[in-house]
């Protein structure tokens, strides 16, 4: 594992919050994600684990420390070259799926695209083709015309999914996906996670409570009190 | 993010919240139409303004003599009867003001007819009023001399459609109609371009001799008109016309005189006066329905924070979101805008016949109405744009 390269890198990374006290969420956080790693992070509620995938995925910015992602220091990046960053190389998968109400299955998969710098399509309908082709590929192509509110839970997070391999990142970002789903549409899910990391070779970082889904995966990093108290790939190593 | 897919992006945003998008629509369309509305029917009026000025000529003006107490109520009120003007005054008018070139008074009796919507207004005038007025003959003759000296009753009538609808036929040169309960021969068609007073689809315009209307209605004045030979003699011979009437007159002043210019200015600028103030109204309350847009923006960008957060979190920067806000709002006002031009055109289409005034497209309110509309709906959506751009994605995320 460790002849693999490494894509992101935290190094000594503090949050703290300042709602009249400050909080400090995580202390000196030191991690390395490999190239298509599978890697969960598991802890008890309130120890950090949702804010270290949000400064992992550049959606908020430490304290102090630095964050690195394919070697570039994201922490030195102004917000623009953040959004940028977020739209080249990660794919976000939310607890709740964040969609947006109003737009259907296709353009809710299509978002992303839309803010893209340098379009790979020629046309607008190659362009369409390939967020169909996207959308079948998480077996959604019946549900194309449908509003999320039309879809079930199950549903709603393969639209998520689709959304978040749309511009084919190199890291997916889940946040507790199966948190909102039944045990048997929770193993699809993961099942459809390993199926990622296996052909299309991405990066996923889950955080979970659950600890059968921590099992599936080649690492579990536990956090507690904002601090790595155990991490399997250092202890294989 | 391209242009177009921010255009495509707004657009689908307001058609897929038709609510909101009607309710921020409904109050610039409000507005707006107002705005049109009023500055078109203010042009319309100024429009007809000019043409019912025009009726007299910039080389005639007018002397109202309305003042002239009628000698009943002189009689009551214990004064002493007032000097009339007779047709030896405008004789010695015309005689001793160098400038003048016709005088002549307009009598106007109203007469009801069969059909009660329909009416005939006959003039009592002098013969030289066809030469003043520019009257052109279709049939006939004018009023002469004789009729004025023998107080005959005769008329001329104005060529209209009305004729056929009041006397069933068109009457042949020396027939007798009847007005009310008189009886005038008809001895002449005549044409003018213009009709002396408004209502052209219901009163019909006829000529009889000054003398015989003045023989039976005693205590009416009308006007007097004065025709001078060039225009740029009106100023001097309404001079020379004002000193004879006060010699006339002496202690008292019961007339006023009024030129083309003068009159066609003095209307205008009353008409102006008002419509700024009903456009001011106008544009008051399209600045409140420019706060309503600015409330249902900020209302948006509220309900939409988390849109805004998952928008950011899969590359939107702040300016993709800036635009796409700013845009929106801007493109209800722009939509409200040329709905709210098209139904103030359409108010003004179907008001101006009930004010009997010509139909006019302002371009002044075009123009103003499209402006004014685009200006709102940029200073409406910035603020609440300013803010959508500024939210932090994790916040927005979170945002319950």
């Amino acid at each position: 594992m460790n002849k693999k390269e490494i894509l992101i890198e935290l190094n000594q990374v503090c949050k703290t919050y300042y709602k009249n006290i400050a909080i400090q969420v995580l202390k000196g956080i030191n991690l390395s994600i490999y190239d298509n790693e599978f890697l969960c992070i598991m802890g008890p509620s309130g120890s950090g684990k949702t804010t270290l995938l949000s400064l992992i995925g550049c959606l908020d910015k430490p304290t102090s420390g630095k964050i690195f992602v394919d070697k570039v220091d994201t922490t030195q990046l102004s917000d623009d070259s953040l959004a940028l960053l977020r739209n080249k190389k990660f794919g976000f998968i939310f607890q709740n799926f964040n969609l947006i109400p109003y737009l259907d299955v296709l353009h809710n998969v299509w978002l992303p695209l839309w803010y893209t710098k340098t379009s790979v399509f020629s046309s607008e309908k190659e362009e369409k083709e390939y967020v169909v082709e996207i959308i079948k590929k998480v077996g959604l192509g019946h549900r194309i015309g449908h509003k999320p509110t039309e879809l079930s839970g199950g549903e709603q997070q393969r639209v998520a999914i689709a959304r978040a391999l749309i511009n084919k990142p190199k890291v997916l970002l889940a946040d507790e996906p199966t948190g909102n789903l039944d045990t048997k549409t929770g193993s699809t899910i993961i099942e459809l996670f390993h199926k990622l990391k296996q052909e299309d070779k991405i990066t996923i970082v889950l955080v979970t409570h659950n600890p059968a889904i921590g099992k599936q995966t080649q690492r579990v990093v536990l956090l507690q009190d904002g601090e790595i108290v155990s991490d399997n790939s250092v202890s294989n190593s | 993010m391209k242009f177009d897919k921010i255009i495509k992006s707004s657009v689908k945003c307001l058609i897929l919240t038709p609510l909101r998008t009607f309710l921020s629509l409904l109050g610039i369309i409000i507005g707006i139409a107002g705005v049109v509305a009023v500055i078109n029917l203010g042009e319309s009026t100024k429009e007809k303004i000019k043409e019912f000025v025009s009726l007299m000529g910039s080389d005639t003006f007018r002397i109202d003599v309305s003042d002239l107490l009628n000698p009943a109520v002189e009689v009551a009120i214990k004064q002493p009867p007032s000097r009339r003007l007779t047709i030896e005054d405008f004789v010695m008018i015309k005689k001793l003001c160098p400038h003048v070139e016709e005088v002549c008074e307009l009598l106007s009796v109203v007469y009801p007819t069969k059909d009660e919507n329909l009416m005939i207004n006959t003039f009592g005038t002098l013969p030289n009023f066809a030469n003043l007025a520019k009257i052109k003959l279709i049939k006939g003759r004018f009023i002469n001399d004789t009729d004025i000296q023998y107080r005959r009753y005769v008329c001329v009538l104005e060529q209209s459609p009305l004729i056929i609808k009041i006397f069933g036929k068109i009457p042949s040169i020396g027939e007798i109609l009847t007005f009310g309960t008189e009886k005038f021969e008809l001895v002449g068609i005549v044409k003018r371009e213009k009709l002396l007073f408004p209502g052209r689809e219901t009163i019909l315009e006829a000529y009889v001799p000054y003398t015989t209307v003045i023989e039976r209605i005693r205590n009416v004045y009308g006007e007097i008109y004065v025709s001078v030979e060039k225009p740029q003699d009106v100023k001097i011979a309404m001079k020379e016309v004002d000193e004879i009437l006060r010699s006339l007159f002496v202690g008292k002043q019961p007339y006023k005189t009024f030129s083309h210019e003068v009159l066609l200015k003095e209307s205008l600028k009353t008409v102006s006066t008002s419509t700024l103030l009903m456009t001011g109204i106008a544009i008051l309350s399209l600045i409140v329905g420019s706060i309503g847009i600015m409330n249902v923006m900020f209302i948006s960008v509220v309900e939409r924070t988390r849109e805004i957060g998952i928008r950011k979190s899969v590359g939107a920067t702040k300016k993709d979101i800036l635009v796409q806000f700013l845009l929106e709002s801007t493109l209800i006002c722009v939509i409200g805008g040329i709905i709210g031009i098209l139904l103030g055109l359409a108010v003004t289409y179907y008001l101006t016949p009930i004010l009997q005034i010509k139909f006019v497209i302002s371009k002044t309110g075009i123009v103003v109405g499209m402006l004014f509309s685009m200006f709102c709906g940029i200073l409406s959506g910035t603020l609440p744009s300013i803010r959508a751009s500024n939210l932090e994605p994790l916040e927005a995320l979170r945002y319950e």
